[in-house]
């Protein structure tokens, strides 16, 4: 009993406990977090004696504990307690900052952390990689085991099924992004557009990546100071830099502009987009103005081929992706539910393998016995023939009982007296089973 | 009017009617059904519509295009046509459901009012009228595929200088390849129209057909207007909206020539 009921108790008492940011400020969060020698402590200490599996995921926005606790003092209390107490804030942080979730619970939260759909940014992609980190980091010193190695690759099937399965992770959910979206909407080969970049700060050079994603690979950049154009151009593998007095000259040139400079104001006025507009025989330029302040004159928008698109513009493309992921979280949540119950059976596998195992070890020990008392009655081909027959028969015989002990039950309770009423009708235990 | 010329006349408009609503069930819900079932239906309409052509070519004794309805159903196949290849050879699936709807309209009301037309002239034998025919129908799909693409880079155009982001957004394609598809295919149109121009200048002076002719003059005026935006195009900057408001113009214009003139009189050229 005692194997059976260990893997059992295991799997039910997964807990997860842990600050996001929809129970504890920002200010909580980060002061919260863990980096990667702080969990692997964190973890080690965790591992020796307290719990037989732990990780630790730790992001600007949550830092959660998964543990599958080793001793019935281990309780949710005592890991929030211990997690407040190894970053020595007692004053400030409570239990109450804390969400704490139990088995299937801790499964389910687990898994909608791990397709973003507890993110702060529905369907932000890149928790999936800080989860495989935590996952991975925790693996590297032995902390994840049977529950937490099964959970953690449950997570990332899970993910990967919402992602080539729904909408959740498709559109912009950043104005650099949109713009480049809605570059999309405009030209059909970016790779054939030429790209002025005024400015070379971190919005631009966002922008540009994303440009670059899309193929867009004509990038010249132009910017006050230009030690910083000639930095963003080498990271992003162009040597296309206007200066910035001379851009002017050249903007007929130029498809796509994307303007991103702070703080100096106008920097394109109408009259002058009018005139690259007459030398480019009106050929349609899409101008971004990420600046704030507003670095393009606004009455742009008014000239023929002209697009002209602010921050604000590119919120309502934002806004519109993150209802469309919105109405995607049914169906994401439905692939979770199958996951859980995915995960649910495989526990309830794990519950019925030893008892499964030793009755097989049972059966095969008898019919080992009872062919003993005939090995030198019969010929060596009479004792194969049954063997052969004896093997036929327990296959069979066995079918019925292990079809019935994995056949659905209502409830753990089900389950359990299900496995003790077999244990105890054929007598089956660790000592018990003849070698 | 035979029996299975009767029943294809039905079932042609109800295959029309089921391409068209899958390729709209298609654009506007996703559907996983309608997006397997819409090429192959989109098939079956065309090979349904070539055999109907073709019964009305064998019951008749010449090209359906004795009659205003017998035009319109040749009409909605070289739609048919010209989009299914559109679609092979560009990949741009999300403008089926427009064009289709169009090639829909011309079937339902050709199948709806078709009858027999009786004796005919001996001249629609001939094969330069022929040739003229053809060709100008061509030409005249051709132009109301550029006028339904103009269409639907106005409404696209709207959206994003709106910033209403919507579903036509999402859905259609760019604007540059609208504009590009909107220009081949009025170069191809201009083309298939100059042809039934030639042809139809060697064929009119055997006709008692008269230069005035409205349909006449109107197609001429669509011609010269296209010719004309063509030729000066980059100097006209005809580009964006400027050319999308001229070729839906032109297809408004080619389509009343075509359909309502003709209600007003016995032949197809007075």
């Amino acid at each position: 009993m005692r194997s059976s009921n260990h893997s059992h108790s295991e799997a039910t008492q997964l807990i997860a406990v842990g600050i996001t940011h929809k129970t504890a400020s920002l200010d909580i969060r980060e002061r919260f977090a863990f980096n990667d020698h702080e969990a692997r402590a964190l973890l080690r200490e965790l591992c020796d004696g307290l719990v037989s599996e732990a990780m630790l995921l730790s992001t600007c926005n949550r830092t959660e504990l998964y543990a599958v606790p080793k001793l019935p003092e281990v309780t949710a209390e005592y890991l929030i307690d211990f997690l407040i107490s190894r970053r020595a804030m007692s004053q400030e942080v409570k239990r109450e900052h804390f969400f704490r979730t139990f088995a299937c619970g801790a499964v389910k939260h687990f898994f909608t952390v791990a397709s973003a759909a507890d993110s702060m940014i529905l369907g932000e992609a890149q928790i999936l990689g800080q989860v495989k980190d935590a996952y991975r980091l925790a693996s590297e010193i032995g902390a994840t085991k049977t529950i937490l190695n099964r959970l953690a690759h449950d997570a990332f099937s899970v993910a990967k099924r919402v992602k080539t399965e729904t909408k959740f992770f498709e559109g912009a959910i950043s104005v650099s992004y949109a713009a480049v979206e809605l570059a999309k909407k405009i030209f059909s080969d970016l790779s054939e557009k030429n790209v002025l970049l005024i400015g070379a700060g971190e919005t631009a050079e966002l922008a540009a990546k994303h440009l670059i994603e899309k193929k867009a690979h004509r990038i010249s950049i132009t910017n006050r100071t230009l030690a910083k154009a000639e930095a963003l151009a080498s990271e992003l593998g162009t040597s296309n830099i206007l200066t910035f007095d001379y851009f002017k000259e050249r903007l007929h040139e130029f498809d796509i502009v994307i303007s991103a400079v702070g703080t100096i104001g106008e920097v394109l006025s109408v009259s002058e987009i009018e005139r690259a507009m007459q030398k480019r025989k009106r050929s349609t330029m899409l101008l971004i103005d990420l600046g704030v302040p507003r670095n393009i004159d606004k009455k742009a928008t008014s000239l023929y081929n002209v697009f002209l698109k602010d921050i604000d513009d590119l919120q309502f493309i934002v806004q519109k992706n993150l209802d469309a992921r919105k109405a995607e979280l049914p169906k994401v949540e439905a692939i979770i539910i199958q996951g859980i119950i995915e995960f649910e059976q495989w526990q309830g596998s794990l519950q019925i393998a030893p008892t499964i195992r030793l009755l097989q070890e049972k059966f095969h020990a008898i019919k080992s016995q009872e062919l003993a008392r005939l090995k030198n009655k019969v010929s060596d081909a009479e004792y194969k023939l049954l063997e052969q027959l004896a093997d036929r028969l327990i296959g069979k015989l066995l079918h019925f009982p292990i079809k019935g002990l994995k056949s659905p039950v209502p409830s753990e309770e089900s389950l359990e007296g299900k496995i003790a009423l077999l244990r105890q009708l054929f007598e089956l235990d660790d000592s018990t089973v003849m070698k | 009017m035979d029996v299975s010329l009767y029943i294809f006349s039905i079932a042609v408009p109800l295959v029309y009617t089921s391409a068209t609503l899958s390729y709209g069930a298609d654009f506007f819900w996703r559907l996983g059904w309608a997006t397997a079932i819409k090429r192959p239906l989109l098939f079956l309409t065309a090979i349904l519509h070539l055999v109907y052509l073709h019964l009305l070519i064998a019951q008749n004794g010449y090209p359906p295009i004795a009659s205003v309805f017998q035009l319109m159903s040749t009409i909605a196949f070289t739609l048919l046509i010209t989009y299914l290849f559109i679609e092979l050879s560009t990949g741009v699936i999300e403008t089926g459901f427009f064009v289709l709807s169009v090639a829909l309209l011309f079937q339902v009301i050709s199948s709806w009012f078709i009858e027999d037309v009786g004796a005919v002239n001996e001249n629609l034998k001939n094969p330069i009228l022929s040739l003229h025919i053809i060709s100008a129908l061509l030409g005249y799909s051709a132009i109301a595929i550029a006028g339904i693409y103009s269409l639907l880079y106005l409404l696209l155009l709207k959206q994003i200088q709106a910033n209403r982001y919507g579903l036509l957004f999402e859905r259609l394609p760019n604007l540059e390849l609208f504009e590009k598809m909107s220009y081949n295919a009025v170069m191809f149109g201009f083309f298939f129209l100059t042809v039934a121009f030639i042809a139809g200048a060697i064929w009119i002076p055997k006709t008692t057909i008269s230069l005035v002719d409205f349909k006449l003059i109107g197609t001429i005026l669509v011609w010269a207007i296209y010719g004309i935006g063509l030729l000066f195009r980059e100097r006209l900057a005809l580009q964006g909206k400027r050319m999308a408001v001229m070729l839906i113009s032109g297809f408004l214009f080619a389509f009343l020539s075509m359909t309502v003139l003709n209600f007003f009189s016995a032949r197809f050229h007075s």
